[in-house]
């Protein structure tokens, strides 16, 4: 009954290919709404949205993981999570089920790549058919970055 | 009328590009033997990479690559004597530290093709393989020549775009163009999975089983450049794959900062 090493995890879908984020950091998911740009703000940066009188910043997923820009549609959703001790919401192209992962079904490797990109990929894991990317949400930014984005 | 001869112009160029690569390949071999007998190995010619650049050149090395190649096929049934008779001089004297261990009493490899490249890859490093059906994922921030991950058996496999990895940059991105999508496994039909199923090498097309003694092989001698090159498989006019390299490269690169 141990239940040591596994890994809750919320699924989401980026061109095409199933990611998942600890369930544990997600505070909600909403549909996309209006997100109100930010003039100077760092380009990974979507802009903001009001969550309930709480301004949240909105980071576009696909710019961090180097993958081409598309329009949000009616599957779009914001996952607004908690990371670096502030609430940040990530652009995805939508939202699955939450899974069960054990972390031994977690593979480092091989994760071939020396852009920045694959520093935020945790690990991939073997479902079924499919391989799931783990993505370590601390990771998707830097420092300097979770500081930048908490002065905003 | 002149767009068609400008497209079949191409096209030819394109072949005898390949051929001057092919060429490439061989041409290193022969300029690192006559050395190895008496002196310290030079560095390997630096104008061989370069080859196809020179449209004079292309016209010569088309023809002289093309000409070996025909041979009388009852040569190559596997006896396991020695299929090419070299002069002796000819037969790399260093030959005994470069063939691999499972080379040295014959072995058995894979012809297989990647955009009209003949390629050999040994038996013994051939772990399996498969039909370009597999779901690949796409990983974020990967190198352009790794096309994602697969299942395979009960663990995940790395795969390559194995024309990026061995193309010299101007017939890579003619295929790029030919291929349209380059991300696409699409256009591969087969994957050669390697290194205990760790590493699948995308090909085109594959070929027979050949059997060959050690000294039917060009061993190179210095690897420099192109490790992934063991050497030249003489009868058969292609490149033989040094898999540990190759993958040893990739893993390598995948750890570049």
């Amino acid at each position: 009954m141990s239940k040591v090493d596994e890994l809750q995890c919320v699924t989401f879908f980026l061109s095409g290919e199933v990611y998942a984020l600890d369930v544990m950091r997600v505070q909600e998911v909403l549909r996309v709404g209006e997100i109100s740009p930010v003039p100077g703000a760092p380009e990974y940066v979507l802009g903001i949205i009001n969550l309930r009188g709480n301004v949240v910043t909105v980071i576009d997923a696909r710019q961090r993981l180097g993958l081409e820009f598309t329009e949000p549609d009616d599957s779009s959703r914001i996952i607004v999570l908690e990371a670096a001790g502030q609430d940040v919401g990530i652009l995805v192209d939508g939202v699955a089920e939450v899974v069960r992962i054990r972390q031994d079904e977690i593979d480092p490797s091989p994760s071939v790549g020396n852009e920045e990109a694959a520093r935020y990929i945790h690990g991939v894991a073997s479902r079924d058919k499919e391989l799931i990317i783990v993505v370590d949400v601390e990771k998707l930014l830097n420092e300097e970055e979770w500081a930048e984005l908490a002065a905003m | 009328m002149d767009k068609l001869r400008a497209e079949s112009g191409t096209l030819f160029a394109q072949e005898m590009a390949l051929s001057a690569y092919l060429e490439g390949l061989l041409t290193p071999v022969t300029a690192e033997l006559g050395p190895a007998s008496a002196v310290p190995l030079p560095a390997p010619l630096p104008s061989v990479g370069k080859l196809p650049v020179e449209p004079t050149v292309r016209q010569e090395t088309a023809l002289k690559v093309v000409h070996p190649v025909r041979r009388d096929p009852a040569e190559t049934v596997p006896t396991g004597l020695p299929i090419i008779d070299e002069p002796e001089s000819l037969t790399p004297k260093v030959s005994d530290n470069v063939v691999p261990a499972w080379a040295s009493d014959g072995f058995e490899c894979l012809l297989f093709y990647v955009g009209g490249l003949k390629l050999a890859v040994p038996l013994v490093k051939l772990t399996r393989i498969v039909a370009c059906g597999e779901r690949i994922t796409k990983t974020p921030g990967r190198a352009p020549w790794f096309m994602g991950i697969m299942r395979f058996d009960d663990h995940q496999a790395g795969v390559v775009d194995t024309a990026k990895l061995v193309f010299p940059r101007d017939r890579l991105s003619r295929r790029v163009e030919e291929m349209g999508n380059a991300d696409s496994a699409e256009g591969y039909s087969r994957i050669l999975m390697v290194e205990d199923g760790r590493w699948g090498l995308c090909c085109d097309r594959v070929d027979t089983v050949v059997s060959l003694s050690a000294d039917a092989v060009r061993w190179r001698t210095e690897k420099t450049t192109r490790r992934w090159l063991a050497g030249t498989v003489t009868e058969q006019m292609c490149a033989l794959l040094d898999v540990e390299s190759l993958t040893g490269e990739i893993e390598a690169r995948g750890k570049e900062p």
